[in-house]
């Protein structure tokens, strides 16, 4: 892969992130009612005067294209806006937020890779085998599986009706390790903190399988399906003939083959997890980006949903950056 | 040579019909195949009893759905100590019938999955038709909107423009159209680019026919049965997401039966009352899979390659 | 008398299929003897390449080898254990496919495929150049193996005809041209120096020039390694070029077997003669192409007679009745017909040079 290629699939980034700004500040912009009244509505000696010396503060009076140059000058610089409710930088509220969400979804994304890729290429490879009628059952199942509803059973089940599990948080108030990356598991290990450790990942464990169960479900049919076109070509029988096992065969020819159009239907699938996120972040009373959304949502709080929403968006675009990286390092032939 | 035939026999002037027919014929012909495949049956016969089941819900539901009573809440399912056949799978926080809001939800996540799909794939094809056929600018700026509307995922996009909005039915139709009709028109347009190339669109072009009559009449029959799968399908993406919607509190709203917001309710009296949200999210997943079902046998059947 | 590299008695080789047994193999017994090139002859579903996959015990389901021997060295094969197999595929047996293309992995280089059979064999005492059963005590990490392998791999892409060699190791596959591509085959499948090659139609993805330059490498190599082939092919072309006996098949059945020169110019069978016939010849348009009329028949669904009595144009009742079993006509010289007495040797039509 050349630096030039990905170069040039860099730069064709800039008009998609360019519209997106461009939406998302719509979406601002175009909201019914007026953020500085939402501002004053706690307040009742503000005048009208105050709320117009305000609005010409925040640069609200301005045209449409004055004011989105404004929110692009301050995106670049770092600056997405203050809190309406909460009235401190929305930057620094969702960087509050960030480890939460990362942690839950990085557990989340490599755990569901871990189980689904293989029973994916096992179904394929020894199709029609009970295991294959079970995962693609179990797939099926995932995949047509609200993940709130999931998260309620779990809850259920394992919080509630065998006690095994806390169904809330992050942690138990007090036991949070010393701060380091924001990230629990990381911390902990990083300080010794095992108390703490072992609690972050009991509350890890109903959320994680909330959030992977349809990433999973998606994984494990798109592995499976390219692995059954993959395992009747030529190469595969050419390489049995070279005296290769069953297991090296699918491992060292199958499995390079079959993970090229995984992996583009996987990143392409990254949005039902970053949505997903929210959904189960609330279930969860999970302190991350996405319970901050729809919080901000109930507190009309517009620039937090914003920046949020804009964070999504370009952390989305990016996965699927580095997800066509991965793909042309994996197919030679788009190499150029 | 095109030009040295007569010209009745060209399927540009007389293949319109012809073209439809042959969609219809290749329809049948799906359905054939389709019979066959047992689970895709059971998925429709679902799909059937959950429609039936939106559509009767006046006469078939034991209850008024929004019938609050307040010496009736918390009432467990019948199998458990304290239920009754009155409310078989119980009551919720208000005290009113949950398999009767079962009933009644069901007409929520249809409306919702029906209408956003109309919308979605008659907006989607039109797009799709126009960018692949006429290419060039107009194509260059269908893409570059798909692009953008791609960049965001599908449930933020979504809560973002319901923030904006507000909640409500018709503000949430919206809210997911604006998403929905660009797998359409994807769809469409690959479709009609590899359309554009076969000798039937040479041919009806070759006897001078208008761009809208080979739209319409040459391809789009063509194109047909791949669109009715993809819809089928994300009939049931968009019945999730409105029930993630009305979850969240942003989709349908009090006091009309939603599954998604009795599944929020259960969340909410969790400790209290278990068959508060399971059963209506039981619904959703039965709905949802039923479709699946449904729509994959379509696809199978469609091209039976697909599915091997 | 010589020790036959490959031997092969009443091979049985069934597909357990929804719509019946099919016999893709039914009954084949054949010899080779070192050095040896024979040519499998027949229309494609005649079991040419089931016979080859049944050698190296990689049918695939649902197939199953059902009955016979295959003795590979004096070893029989038939019922061993894969463990056992796959320490003989690569490196005493063989095996190369029709198209190069899709026959090498399309996202691995080069050089890691002719490696690989290299580095697997390499001290498992079944390639002579491979050291003995301790010797990754001498090199736990395998760095010598794999340098060993490197360099083995470098030669036989030079013995191929692979300009500059180690360059060419770093490239992919779609980098190549199609000959290229099957000499790079040919060199996987005799890294290790196997005793038995088997051919699938090795050129018949080829252009024609490329095709008589594989040949003509196949033909080198085999002379300066000493490896038996057992080639198989449609082409009578590429049979006179390479073959030193020729074996005909026809619905999973030998219906002629002999000399190459017996059955290009004394075809007995009507079957190998319609093949014969059924070549254009080059410059002769007085010649009349005879294209044998119908087509193979379903294998699930065969006559109880002999396989080829509905498209023969000698055949009677006693034909579809009763399955001829294989005679010597002339020494080496086999024939399964009924009618060889009455069907007229097609004679002088000979090779198609």
């Amino acid at each position: 892969m050349s630096a030039a290629y990905i170069i040039n699939r860099f730069l064709q980034l800039i008009p998609v992130v360019f519209g997106v700004t461009l939406v998302v500040f719509a979406l601002m912009y175009l909201t019914p009612g007026d953020p500085v009244e939402v501002i004053f509505a706690g307040e009742s000696g503000a005048t009208a005067e105050d709320l117009e010396r305000y609005r010409r503060e925040l640069g609200l009076d301005q045209p449409f294209h004055i004011q989105y140059l404004r929110f692009v000058i301050g995106l670049l610089q770092g600056d997405l806006g203050i809190s309406l409710v909460q009235r401190q930088p929305v930057r620094d509220l969702l960087l509050s937020r960030l480890p939460a969400t990362i942690e839950l979804t990085a557990v989340a994304v490599l755990v569901s890779l871990i189980i689904a890729i293989p029973v994916g290429v096992v179904s394929a490879v020894q199709r029609y085998s009970t295991l294959d009628k079970l995962g693609t059952a179990g797939a099926l199942l995932g995949v047509s599986m609200p993940d709130f509803w999931l998260g309620l059973v779990l809850m259920l089940l394992f919080g509630i009706h065998w006690g095994v599990l806390p169904i809330s948080g992050r942690i138990p108030w007090g036991m949070e390790p010393q701060h380091i990356t924001g990230l629990y598991l990381v911390d902990s290990v990083l300080t010794g903190d095992w108390p703490a450790f072992r609690a972050a990942v009991r509350h890890l464990i109903l959320p994680a399988v909330t959030l992977g169960t349809s990433m999973a479900a998606l994984t494990m049919r798109v592995t499976r399906s390219s692995m059954l076109e993959v395992v009747h070509q030529d190469y595969m029988t050419f390489a049995r003939a070279k005296g290769l096992s069953g297991t090296q065969v699918v491992v060292r020819h199958g499995l390079r083959n079959a993970l090229i159009p995984t992996v583009t239907v996987v990143s392409l699938n990254i949005g039902v997890l970053l949505g997903g996120n929210m959904i189960v972040e609330t279930v969860f009373a999970w302190p991350g980006l996405g319970r901050l959304v729809v919080d901000s949502i109930y507190n009309r709080d517009y620039t937090v949903v914003q920046a949020a929403v804009l964070v999504y968006a370009v952390t989305y675009v990016t996965m699927n950056f580095l997800a066509d990286l991965v793909y042309t390092l994996l197919n030679p032939k788009v190499r150029l | 040579m095109a030009a040295a035939m007569p010209v009745r026999q060209q399927p540009g002037v007389t293949g319109g019909r012809r073209a439809w027919r042959r969609g219809l014929a290749s329809l049948l012909d799906f359905w054939r195949r389709f019979r066959k495949n047992r689970l895709a049956v059971v998925g429709g016969a679902v799909v059937l009893l959950v429609i039936a089941m939106g559509v009767l819900a006046p006469w078939i539901a034991p209850h008024d759905p929004t019938q609050a009573d307040f010496f009736r809440r918390f009432r467990p399912p019948v199998w458990m100590e304290g239920g009754s056949w009155e409310h078989p799978l119980g009551t919720d926080q208000l005290g009113r019938d949950i398999l009767s809001r079962i009933i009644w939800g069901a007409r929520a996540s249809l409306t919702v999955g029906a209408i956003v799909i109309l919308i979605a794939t008659t907006v989607g094809v039109s797009m799709g038709l126009i960018s692949g056929y006429y290419g060039g600018r107009v194509d260059a700026f269908i893409q570059r909107v798909v692009d953008v509307l791609l960049s965001f995922p599908y449930l933020v996009l979504a809560i973002g423009l319901m923030a904006v909005m507000g909640p409500g039915f018709s503000n949430m139709v919206l809210a997911l159209v604006y998403k929905e009709w660009v797998t359409p028109c994807r769809v469409v347009r690959g479709e009609v680019l590899a359309a554009k190339r076969q000798e039937y669109v040479e041919a009806a072009r070759a006897v001078g026919a208008g761009d809208a009559h080979i739209m319409w009449r040459e391809i789009l029959p063509n194109v047909l049965s791949s669109v009715i799968v993809v819809a089928t399908l994300r009939v049931a993406w968009v019945i999730l997401m409105e029930a993630s919607l009305s979850f969240l509190g942003l989709g349908v709203q009090p006091p009309t039966p939603a599954w998604g917001s009795m599944v929020a309710a259960g969340r909410e009296y969790i400790f209290q009352a278990w068959w508060l949200g399971t059963f209506p999210g039981l619904a959703i997943l039965v709905t949802v899979l039923g479709i699946n079902l449904l729509g994959e046998g379509l696809r199978d059947a469609l091209d039976p390659r697909l599915g091997e | 008398m010589l020790q036959p590299v490959l031997d092969v008695r009443d091979l049985a080789t069934y597909f357990f299929t929804e719509r019946g047994v099919v016999r893709a193999v039914d009954g084949v017994s054949f010899r080779l003897y070192p050095g040896e090139t024979l040519g499998v002859v027949g229309e494609s579903g005649c079991g040419k390449s089931m016979t080859a996959l049944s050698i190296m015990g990689l049918v695939p389901r649902p197939g199953r080898i059902v009955a016979g021997e295959i003795r590979l060295m004096g070893e029989d094969l038939v019922g061993k254990p894969d463990r056992e197999l796959r320490r003989l595929r690569g490196s005493r047996m063989a095996m190369i496919f029709q198209d190069p293309l899709t026959t090498l992995n399309p996202v691995l280089r080069v050089g890691q495929q002719v490696t690989e059979s290299i580095r697997i064999h390499y001290g498992d005492g079944t390639w002579s150049g491979g050291s003995r059963r301790w010797s990754w005590l001498a090199d736990p990490l395998g760095l010598r193996r794999r340098r060993i392998a490197w360099e083995r791999a470098v030669e036989m892409l030079d013995k191929v005809g692979i300009p500059a060699p180690s360059e060419r190791m770093r490239a992919y596959p779609h980098e190549m041209s199609g000959g290229m591509r099957q000499r790079i085959m040919i060199a996987i499948a005799l890294s290790c120096s196997p005793a038995l090659l088997l051919a699938d139609e090795p050129t018949t993805a080829l252009d024609v020039t490329i095709q008589a330059q594989i040949l003509d490498l196949m033909r080198r190599l085999q002379e300066e390694m000493g490896t038996s082939i057992l080639l198989i092919t449609h082409d009578f072309g590429v049979v006179s070029e390479l073959c030193d006996r020729v074996m005909v098949m026809y619905a999973g059945k030998v219906v002629e077997t002999g000399p190459l020169d017996a059955i290009l110019n004394t075809p007995r069978h009507p079957y190998t003669q319609g093949l014969l016939a059924s070549i254009p010849r080059l410059g002769d348009r007085s010649y009349r192409l005879k294209p044998i009329e119908g087509t193979v028949p379903e294998l699930h669904a065969l006559p109880p007679g002999c396989s080829y009595c509905t498209r023969c144009p000698v055949a009677d009742e006693y034909c579809a009745a009763v399955a001829p079993q294989l005679k010597e006509i002339s020494p080496h010289h086999h024939v399964a017909c009924h009618k060889v007495a009455a069907a007229p040797a097609m004679a002088g039509e000979g090779v198609p040079s």
